[in-house]
């Protein structure tokens, strides 16, 4: 690695279900709260999925939503960094299409356009993500290989997500991969890991990295949250819908990023994990860790966000990756929300209750998109 | 290509299956400057060759070719002549089945389609006639209160979703190499292009698949248009022609432009400029409608 350039993170934004700020997003993890509960219009709606993970500082009648959102979460990052967007590359995904019902009727919101009006400030590379689940964590390593070959000093690198409508609840409930209501308290709505874990709950959400090189953070004296020292990605080449038992695909694109890091296993000392909370995908995510870790994988703490903020679709990888720079820079590992009676198959070194104190220093942080397509990225404090 | 001591040359003359007369001529004798011979003649490289070459010796980065592509716009045609592949596309929207149907017809060219890189290029008309009616299904019954149990067909799920053809492909090959899913925003063709090259350039992987597919609007299951090119770090014969095609650069400068986002026309609109042009170095600008509106584009191509 003598040769490529390093990398940093200088600046982060998010807005979830915890907040519009990263420091609720990290305060309320440590917490163990979940931001998860019953959105009134999906209840308006008489559909039978009205929990998600809903973010406040955007209105949801605003036909601009998911445009105001994303750039929240950039302003919000960029700020923090004290960089321009003007030299920046723009690496993002915006999710999919959305449809939804606007004050004026039909309202069909174009995720390409949307991406299209936010890179428009950028004039480094502009490069939209579409990796289903994957797209933000693999924003942030498309950003990095950019900046660590030289292609670019600094690039604003994430996603946003403003899914949370009857059209797509509809179709993952159709897709068995949503917690539909039975009943609890809408806030456990998302277990992951647990024994009584029924899938995701949707959430709307964006967050914002600026990476720089570590030359151009010095030369502006900026302040550095951690160091991204590691990519992969793989795909399962499995099944359009469900990953494949062992986890084959995730370990994979987890080896990757360890080889590109030129590290061991042995160096991690946490894991943000995917974390989906269904079915097969924590089995598969489990089975992929343990390979991963040999027998060294009770000693790993692992987390998952997604019982605290739902699973925020193109934006959850990178909200990911603000929580592993925040544990890098803390060596605080956060609890799984809502975990709290490990299934038979996931069992890992879950942080389960309250967060750990284990000094962390490197962090990898894993996404798996639908359809196959995985993403890890391994941080590392400065 | 040959190499000599302070001297680097090339010979594409592939009629001639050999270092031809003229190239002989340089073989083993040192010079100062890069010869560029193309069916044994020596030809003006710009001065691209020189510099490109001597990056690229600096770098120790590979060269990369354009070794097969095609287009795919009939799918009846598709179900008719090729009934396993549209059993594997048949329950996908449009642009997907055009893309792999496209990238069907070069991946026999691939050395290895399981270890090539995937760059998958998202519509900018994404769905299907199917999938905009639900959507008015749902946004009405939301607004009365009246979705109830409503279920979605989980075929017109996938029709939403932007990463499908990546996926499809992935399955069918039992590709797990690096892959990149660029979204449906206007201009993402060149940004596959730039990632061909740095992937290959770099050495990462020999091969590189880059497909896209897309429809002129999804509502009314208009016509639609899909492409795919197959990159390699080997030289070899651009298929269907027997003209080597070498893929130079792609660069940018600033402008503004007015858009027609399609994820496949801009591809398509370049492998026509390499089919009409005579053989040298090409310098494609892409026009203004197929770019991003922020930039334009210059594909650099050496053809011979």
């Amino acid at each position: 690695m003598s040769d490529k350039r390093r990398v940093v993170i200088t600046g982060m934004g998010a807005l979830s279900a915890l907040g519009a700020t990263t420091r609720e997003l990290w305060d309320g993890l440590l917490a163990n709260r979940s931001g998860v509960r019953q959105v009134q219009r999906l209840v308006d709606s008489g559909i039978t999925v009205t929990t998600g993970g809903e973010v406040d500082a955007v209105s949801p009648e605003n036909v601009e939503r998911d445009h105001e959102i994303a750039n929240l979460a950039i302003d919000a990052a960029l700020a923090e960094s004290k960089q321009g967007a003007a030299p920046c590359g723009f690496i993002w995904s915006t999710g999919l299409d959305t449809f939804q019902m606007g004050p004026h009727g039909f309202v069909h919101r174009s995720a390409g356009r949307c991406f299209s009006n936010l890179a428009s400030r950028f004039t480094g590379p502009r490069r939209m993500i579409a990796a289903a689940c994957a797209s933000g964590t693999q924003a942030v390593g498309e950003a990095f290989r950019l900046i660590q070959n030289g292609h670019v000093e600094a690039c604003v690198a994430g996603g946003s997500n403003v899914m949370l409508t009857p059209f797509y609840l509809i179709g993952f409930a159709g897709l068995q991969a949503v917690a539909v209501d039975n009943g609890d308290d809408p806030s456990l709505a998302c277990r992951p890991f647990d024994k009584k874990r029924k899938g995701f709950a949707l959430a709307d959400g964006a967050g914002a990295m600026v990476l720089e090189s570590l030359k151009s953070a010095r030369e502006r004296d900026a302040t550095v949250f951690a160091e991204v020292i590691g990519f992969g990605v793989s795909q399962d080449a499995f099944d359009l819908n469900r990953p494949c038992d062992d986890g084959a695909g995730a370990e994979l694109c987890m080896r990757r990023s360890l080889a590109d890091a030129e590290l061991m296993g042995e160096e991690i000392d946490a894991v943000n994990a995917h974390a989906t909370a269904t079915y097969s995908g924590d089995l598969a995510e489990a089975a992929a860790l343990r390979k991963l870790f040999a027998d060294r994988w009770r000693e790993v703490p692992v987390s998952g966000s997604k019982g605290a903020i739902g699973h925020a679709m193109a934006a959850a990888g990178v909200l990911e990756a603000i929580i592993a720079a925040q544990t890098c820079a803390t060596g605080i590992v956060p609890p799984t929300v809502n975990l709290h009676d490990v299934d038979e198959g996931c069992e890992l070194d879950h942080v389960i209750g309250e967060p750990r104190d284990v000094n962390a220093e490197t962090v990898l942080s894993v996404s798996f998109g639908m359809g196959g397509q995985n993403a890890a990225v391994i941080l590392k404090r400065f | 290509m040959g190499r000599g001591a302070g001297v680097l040359f090339a010979a594409f003359d592939h009629a001639a299956r050999g270092v031809s007369e003229e190239a002989a001529e340089f073989m083993g004798e040192p010079r100062d400057e890069f010869v560029l011979l193309v069916q044994g003649q020596a030809r003006d490289s710009h001065g691209l060759l020189r510099k490109e070459l001597s990056h690229k010796k600096a770098q120790e980065t590979q060269m990369v070719y354009l070794v097969a592509a095609a287009q795919e716009d009939d799918l009846a045609k598709v179900r008719a002549e090729k009934p396993e592949l549209w059993r594997q596309v048949r329950r996908y929207n449009k642009p997907v089945q055009l893309a792999l149907a496209a990238a069907d017809k070069v991946v026999r060219f691939a050395n290895d389609p399981a270890t090539a890189a995937v760059i998958s290029l998202a519509p900018c008309q994404p769905g299907s006639a199917d999938l905009y009616s639900w959507g008015h299904v749902v946004t009405s019954g939301m607004a009365s209160g009246t979705l109830g149990n409503l279920r979605m067909n989980p075929t017109q799920t996938l029709h939403a979703v932007d990463n499908l053809a990546m996926s499809a492909f992935a399955i069918a090959h039992r590709n797990q190499a690096y892959c990149l899913g660029l979204g449906g925003a206007a201009g993402q063709a060149w940004c596959g292009i730039e990632a061909v090259l740095e992937r290959l350039d770099s050495g990462l992987e020999e091969e590189a698949l880059l497909m896209a597919g897309d429809q002129d609007a999804a509502e009314d299951g208009s016509q639609g248009l899909g492409v795919a090119l197959l990159f390699s770090t080997r030289a070899q014969p651009f298929q269907p022609s027997s003209r080597i095609v070498r893929l130079v650069s792609i660069s940018r400068r600033p402008a503004i432009d007015d858009v027609v986002p399609h994820a496949a026309n801009g591809l398509a609109a370049l492998l026509s400029a390499i089919t009409e042009h005579r053989n040298g170095v090409m310098s494609y600008v892409a026009p203004g409608a197929h770019t991003d509106g922020f930039s334009t584009v210059i594909v650099t191509l050496e053809i011979s």
